[in-house]
Order: structure tokens, then C-alpha cells, then sequence
């Protein structure tokens, strides 16, 4: 049985030399310039997880797991830390440098030690999220009770289309 | 033998060919993808072709043998796989040699249960 297997070892090592040697010449005949084609690096799979520490003014340390991202997004990583927070000291693009020096391939955790000025941040929110009496009724508008209005309509279950639409 | 031969081996092959042929006509994929994957075809092919060898009455112990084959035979697909998905990570940079190594893979792993099928005398 062992004699058999390495005849079939050999016959099989012998026939796919020959079958390629055949199918290289024909090809080289054919279609010489397919040979210089490379693997694009692209077709590497890679996978990165990026986790993001900030250390705020207060101590407070927010964690943020960015999404799993590929080589082809580099756009949408620097999308999601722009998005996600406003720097003083460190811009996007220096995280972005700091996520991409990271090995391929590996899930790695990189720590962004950084301060952020608590009244700054308090501002920040302030802007990002208004109250309900601001989306109501904004700075400027001469009648400060249109919101009051809108809600009670709202919670009759009239639809008001036009000024739903002014309260958002 | 002949028969026995032409059903196990020849029309899985046969089959492959007309496959790729069909693939090559009709896909956007270049000379070189469409051997890769015909290669693959090969090696997943032969594990079937392996599933003659346990009807195969004079090997003795076609069982062990045939399951050692079996796992020989997934071994070399898996290694077919590993070219295929990490070629940049063996320092394969040209697409002409893993097409050519795939390949290389399939054919060994088509011929190895064919020769001993005919080795064995199978009926």
C-alpha cells in the first residue's frame, strides 16, 4: 500500500508538472502580458477595531469603539472621529495618523491621552443640544408662543404641517 | 475499470472543464482568477473522487486508507485556500504563480485517488 501511494505521489507530482508546463507555454504564447499582473494589496483581508480613550478636564474618561473598518475606508474613519469629538489640541487627522500606523491586521487599542476644557466642552453641548424652548422659539422670532401652540395642537392629534415644519 | 474510472474521475473533470470554460465566457474575472478558482474546483472535486475508494473491495482496510486519503485530499485544499487568501502574506506578488500554485494543488490532489483507484484494480 505504501509502494502504491508513492506511485501515486510520484505520478501525480509528474502529471501536474507537465499539465502546467503545457498550460505556462500556451499561456506565454497567448497572453504574454498576463504574467506581469501583481496581487493588488487590496485584496489582503484586513479588519481593524479601533478604540479611542479620552481623558476629559473632569476625569471623566469616555470610551469610544469606533466601527470595524477596512483599508478602503479611510475616509469613513476620519469621518467618525471628526464626528465624534472636537479637539483643541489634536486634530483629526493626527488620530487618523495614529490609527493608521497601527499593524495590519492586528486589533489594537490605541489611547489618546488628551484634555479637553470642561467649559469648552459644557459650550459644546450647549450647541449640540438645544433646549426645548430654543427649537421652539429661537432667538429673533417675534412670537415666543408658537411652540406652546404647536404642542398643544400636537397633542389634540391635529396634524399642522406648516408649523410643525417652522418648529423644527 | 475502465467504466469505473471514466465515472469517478473523467466526468468530474470533464465537468470542471466545461465549468471553467463557461466561467471564462461569461465572467468579468481575469485568466488568472478564473484558473485560481478552477483550481479550488479541483481540490474540492477530489474529496469526491475519494468516496470511490471506500466502494473499492480489494484495497483492504479501504476504510483507514480511504480516510486517510480523505484527509490528505482536505490538507491540499486546505493549502489551496491558504495560497489563494494569503499569496502577499507568502510572498506570492504575482498573480500568474498562485494561479499556477492553486492549480498545481488541485491537480495533485485529482490525480493521487485516481492513480490509486487504478493501482487497487477498482471495478
Amino acid at each position: 500500500m505504501a509502494i502504491n501511494f508513492l506511485i501515486a505521489l510520484a505520478t501525480a507530482l509528474g502529471s501536474a508538472t507537465l499539465i502546467l508546463l503545457v498550460l505556462r507555454l500556451s499561456l506565454k504564447a497567448f497572453a504574454p502580458n498576463a504574467f506581469k499582473e501583481m496581487i493588488s494589496t487590496s485584496e489582503k483581508p484586513v479588519e481593524r477595531q479601533a478604540t479611542v480613550r479620552i481623558h476629559l478636564a473632569d476625569r471623566a474618561p469616555a470610551l469610544v469603539r469606533l466601527p470595524t473598518l477596512t483599508e478602503k475606508q479611510p475616509e469613513k474613519l476620519q469621518q467618525a472621529i471628526f464626528d465624534t469629538f472636537t479637539l483643541s489640541d489634536i486634530s483629526g487627522t493626527q488620530i487618523a495618523a495614529l490609527l493608521n500606523s497601527s499593524a495590519q491586521g492586528a486589533r489594537r487599542t490605541v489611547v489618546i491621552e488628551t484634555t479637553i476644557p470642561k467649559a469648552a466642552k459644557e459650550k459644546e453641548e450647549k450647541k449640540r443640544v438645544p433646549s426645548v424652548e430654543e427649537i421652539l422659539s429661537p432667538p429673533g422670532q417675534s412670537t415666543p408662543n408658537l411652540g406652546t401652540t404647536v404642542l398643544k395642537k400636537s397633542s389634540l392629534g391635529v396634524p399642522n404641517e406648516a408649523l410643525c415644519g417652522s418648529a423644527r | 475499470m475502465g467504466l469505473f474510472i471514466l465515472s469517478a474521475v473523467g466526468l468530474p473533470f470533464l465537468a470542471i472543464v466545461f465549468f471553467t470554460i463557461l466561467e471564462a465566457a461569461f465572467s468579468t474575472a481575469g485568466i488568472w482568477g478564473i484558473l485560481s478558482k478552477a483550481g479550488l474546483d479541483l481540490c474540492r472535486v477530489s474529496i469526491g473522487i475519494v468516496g470511490a475508494m471506500f466502494l473499492d473491495i480489494p484495497i483492504r482496510a479501504a476504510g483507514t486508507v480511504a480516510a486517510a486519503v480523505l484527509m490528505m485530499e482536505v490538507i491540499l485544499a486546505a493549502g489551496a485556500m491558504l495560497v489563494d487568501r494569503r499569496a502577499i502574506d507568502l510572498r506570492i506578488a504575482r498573480q500568474s504563480t498562485r494561479a499556477f500554485g492553486i492549480l498545481a494543488l488541485g491537480i495533485i490532489s485529482m490525480v493521487i485517488p485516481a492513480v490509486l483507484i487504478v493501482l487497487n484494480g477498482g471495478h
